[in-house]
């Protein structure tokens, strides 16, 4: 019934194309980029789209169209599997303290609103920095970026929840807390939770290009599109395409994941409609 | 509550939350902290003495406990690179942050609000549909991209705007030149944010009875729509433009990159890539601190608009 | 001449299957220095012919359609949104059934007084003071002083009615629309606030359309009555006579769902409450005939064909109904 309702909004629709779109690349990037990524050629330095190198070469006479197809891998790996690591944590944190309340809450709340009280990109520049720059370490530090705001949404949600007759008549029926959480609640907040993952998606590829561009991401000479608009900034005038195509690539995956996530809440949750937007 | 223990018992174990994390942090980087903290070039000598400094011959809760110690009476340790102390080179460094995210603040206020109004009274006409699209647009577009894109098209090809730098530190009108380019960037992606918060705030306050009262009473539309509607659909957007406050400085990193602006975020940057871990250390502590109270002024200010919780 | 004459007025919901008939055809009058009740459920469209009076329907609601709303012999339907603005609130007044949400909760009592004077272009704040503490009195407010000072959550519900009808009373409308003024407040409180009306009726000669689902309230304070179901006026006629002697099975259904106090002889049976069976229909059922047929008793065919005509049955007193009343 839900997918129906995905394939009659044009919405969610425009999100699901573009969002596909970009998987598809990453997973056959091998097959659909004309050029190898890394090769350089020092003869066609900065050279503007042609027939020949459609969206133009970077200063290492790389192929941008190449880089750019490659690139989809990096972002789409790490926001997936920051999303999955940091629902997972966040949202047994939040269900545990959201259903228990009282001093679970408190304790585990505590290091939540800690982590919470840093802006994002801060944040992340400061473990990464500690950590060092690594595919693993990116992951890592992005996905605990999310297990407080993954806590915090799913907390909100539990507590709404265990007031409700059904999770209440299970207390009454002596089950043990943590069957009613699996059984009841984590399964009802399940709309809320897709929803949340979305829209986290766009925001944790937007962390890794943030990332990327700042130098401390994805290292070169692996293309990341965070990493080649880093590039196009050292010479915006001389390339611009550096700069313009990378750019779309990922804001076209943002609105993407946000146009479904949008489009997903207004689908699966009718009382946050309005609310939220 | 008073207005000081409510602060200090919400805002300040935050910061020390926030600065254990720092702690933590430090020690997780991988290898020895002193040469970290000292850079390559160290000798032996100042590396043992720096060791001993730092407490990383005694026990983890002792290095905890002298670490808050120093936090808290301020001695935060030297920048590697300049030697001089790291929290006077953040505070140095501050203003110029401050002001971009104040412009930006401006921008968004001055935009998203008549915009989230414009699109609310106007519910389903072309306007709203052209202000949602124009509002998701921005919510989805990288600040680095928008900035670049800015960059190129105003400043390199139609030379509107300076290309980068902070403007000549005597002159108002060229300092804000310089400014608007960087705030309307660090504005853009909030912009979405305050601008559907508007409108989906305004609408509702637009179907309560009391806005039906005003117009009974015979208020002019803007009037009731100002005074009446706006007024009360204020409250949560005050929030969001509070917590937005805090988001703004982390923006912030990213845009004086992006337009080589001298602030604290570039210091952030520039650190990070030359290992200058105390000032690392210091300038992400005073983001957290500036998060923290400005989240916590939030909070004031909510109570101050709505008549119905007493401070 | 009526002060307040309404004549085949229409208003339209937008649905998604289209435009509904909220207010269906009604027609009645307000006469100067008298109340007339408009009773009905809730969903009967009472509140939305009085909506439709003050000009105040949402447009993103619905609009009035059809007829004609003449105040002081000018047609509001056909009034620029201008120069019905400057009527409301100084000659056309409106107050609402729950003062709480119906005042607003940033600004003080005061203020929200005043502020129907600099509405209408008498902006001198001293005076105005003066103007809403005079109200306050009148509308029996003790200690107008403070109360002018205070949020609306900070006073009673009572008080806040009150200070509702001194708004409405700025400038002594010529009339003044009641939508259910005493629901959301206590029995007595009720009593005090409806004998105010009641009295600034009589003192100023205010036309009052007092609208209410309570027929004890109808029985006590209005002069006429007209009965509203399914968006139409279904019967009307003066207070009394209407009570005496219903002619539409709705009324008389309404009549004999009021629980009545009155001594039981001993031995005699306790009779059941009379109800009526069913629920009102909604606005989205479209129907040729009478909206009330499927619930009526008394329904004959022709009552599902055509909608009954309203038909005079005593002096003043008209009911749509093909039914001749009980013998």
């Amino acid at each position: 019934m839900v997918f129906s309702r995905i394939l009659k909004s044009p919405k969610a629709l425009t999100g699901l194309v573009l969002v596909g779109s970009m998987v598809l690349l990453a997973l056959f990037a091998p097959w659909i980029a004309p050029y190898d990524p890394l090769a350089i050629d020092p003869v066609a330095s900065n050279q503007a789209p042609s027939a020949e190198y459609w969206l133009g070469t970077d200063f290492f006479g790389r192929d941008v169209l190449s880089r750019m197809i490659w690139g989809a891998r990096p972002s789409l790996l790490i926001g997936f599997a920051s999303v999955f690591i940091g629902c997972v944590i966040g949202s047994l944190i939040g269900v545990t303290a959201g259903y228990f309340r009282g001093w679970v809450d408190a304790v585990l709340m505590r290091p939540v609103d800690v982590l919470l009280s840093f802006p994002i990109v801060v944040l992340a520049l400061a473990m990464v920095a500690a950590l060092g720059p690594s595919l693993i370490n990116l992951i890592l530090t992005i996905s605990l970026l999310f297990v407080p705001r993954f806590a915090r949404v799913v907390r909100g949600e539990a507590m709404a929840l265990r007031e409700l007759d059904y999770v209440e008549a299970a207390r009454a029926c002596g089950q043990r807390p943590f069957t009613i959480i699996l059984r009841h609640v984590l399964p009802n907040a399940t709309a809320q939770i897709i929803v949340t993952c979305t829209v986290f998606m766009a925001n944790a590829i937007l962390v890794e290009a943030g990332l990327s561009f700042l130098g401390v991401g994805v290292t070169p000479p692996e293309p990341s599109w965070g990493n080649m608009l880093a590039d196009g900034r050292n010479n915006i005038l001389g390339a611009p395409w550096l700069t313009t195509f990378p750019g779309l690539m990922l804001t076209l995956t943002l609105v993407g994941f946000n146009l479904l996530g949008d489009a997903l809440r207004d689908i699966l949750d009718p009382r946050l409609r309005g609310l939220h937007n | 509550m008073g207005l000081l223990t409510r602060f200090i018992f919400q805002a300040v174990p935050t910061l020390i939350g926030a600065v254990t994390i720092l702690f933590l942090l430090l020690r997780m980087i991988p290898g020895d902290p002193a040469q970290a903290m000292l850079g390559a070039d160290a000798t032996a000598v100042d590396l043992a003495r720096m060791r001993h400094e730092l407490g990383l011959d005694q026990p983890i809760w002792v290095q905890y406990g002298l670490y808050l110690r120093d936090f808290l009476t301020g001695n935060w340790g030297n920048s590697i690179v300049s030697k001089t102390p790291a929290l006077d080179r953040v505070l140095e460094a501050l203003p110029d942050t401050l002001m971009l995210c104040g412009m930006a603040i401006v921008i968004i206020i001055g935009i998203s609000l008549p915009a989230g109004v414009l699109s609310a009274v106007r519910r389903d006409s072309w306007v709203d549909y052209g202000v949602s699209v124009a509002v998701f647009l921005l919510m989805s577009m990288p600040q680095f991209w928008l900035g670049l894109l800015l960059l190129l098209v105003l400043s390199y090809w139609l030379d509107w705007f300076p290309i980068f730098g902070t403007g000549d530190a005597g002159d108002p009108l060229s300092i804000l030149h310089h400014l608007v380019l960087p705030a309307l960037t660090l504005a853009a992606g909030f912009l979405g944010l305050v601008t559907r918060l508007t409108r989906s705030s305004m609408l509702e306050v637009l179907g309560r009875e009391y806005v039906r009262t005003a117009r009974a009473k015979g208020l002019r539309e803007g009037v009731v729509i100002v005074k009446h509607a706006l007024r009360n659909a204020l409250l949560p957007v005050v929030t969001v433009i509070g917590l937005t406050m805090g988001q703004l400085l982390g923006g912030a990193v990213i845009v004086e990159v992006v337009f080589a602006r001298a602030g604290v975020g570039t210091m952030i940057w520039d650190a990070i890539l030359q290992r200058d871990y105390p000032q690392v250390q210091a300038a992400v502590a005073v983001f957290a601190a500036l998060f923290i109270t400005t989240n916590f002024l939030t909070d004031l200010l909510y109570g101050l608009l709505n008549p119905r919780i007493k401070i | 001449m009526a002060l307040l004459d309404v004549r085949n007025l229409v208003t339209e919901f937008t649905t998604p299957a289209g435009p509904r008939r909220a207010v269906n055809d009604v027609s009645f009058a307000v006469q100067r220095g008298e109340i007339l009740g408009l009773v009905g459920e809730s969903g009967s469209g009472k509140s939305v012919t009085a909506l439709s009076v003050m000009g105040l329907v949402d447009n993103q609601v619905g609009r009035v359609t059809g007829g004609n709303i003449l105040f002081d012999n000018t047609d509001l339907t056909a009034l620029p949104a201008a120069a019905l603005r400057a009527l409301r609130g100084k000659r056309l007044s409106m107050i609402f059934q729950e003062p709480l949400s119906a005042l607003n909760p940033c600004y003080t009592i005061g203020d929200q007084i005043s502020e129907a004077f600099v509405a209408h272009g008498d902006s001198d704040t001293r005076k105005n003071h003066q103007r809403v503490l005079e109200l306050l009195r009148l509308v029996h407010i003790p200690d107008p002083e403070g109360v002018l000072r205070r949020y609306p959550h900070e006073i009673s519900g009572g008080m806040r009615q009150r200070a509702m009808i001194a708004m409405a009373l700025a400038y002594t409308p010529d009339l003044l629309i009641a939508d259910e003024p005493t629901t959301a407040l206590d029995v007595t409180i009720q009593a005090q606030v409806l004998n105010l009306i009641d009295r600034l009726r009589r003192e100023l000669g205010l036309g009052v359309l007092l609208i209410t689902h309570d027929i004890g309230i109808v029985a006590q304070y209005t002069d006429r009555v007209a009965v509203m179901y399914g968006g139409r006026i279904v019967e009307t006629g003066p207070t009394a006579q209407v009570f005496a002697t219903p002619k539409h099975p709705y009324t008389i259904g309404l009549l004999g769902s009021v629980p009545r106090l009155r001594h039981r002889k001993p031995g005699e049976k306790r009779t059941r409450l009379q109800e009526i069976p069913g629920s009102v229909p909604s606005i989205a059922q479209v129907t040729q005939g009478c909206r009330f047929a499927g619930r009526c008793s008394h329904s004959m065919p022709q009552c599902e064909q055509q909608m009954p005509p309203m038909r005079e049955r005593g002096p003043g007193h008209d009911a749509a109904c093909y039914w001749e009343g009980p013998a």
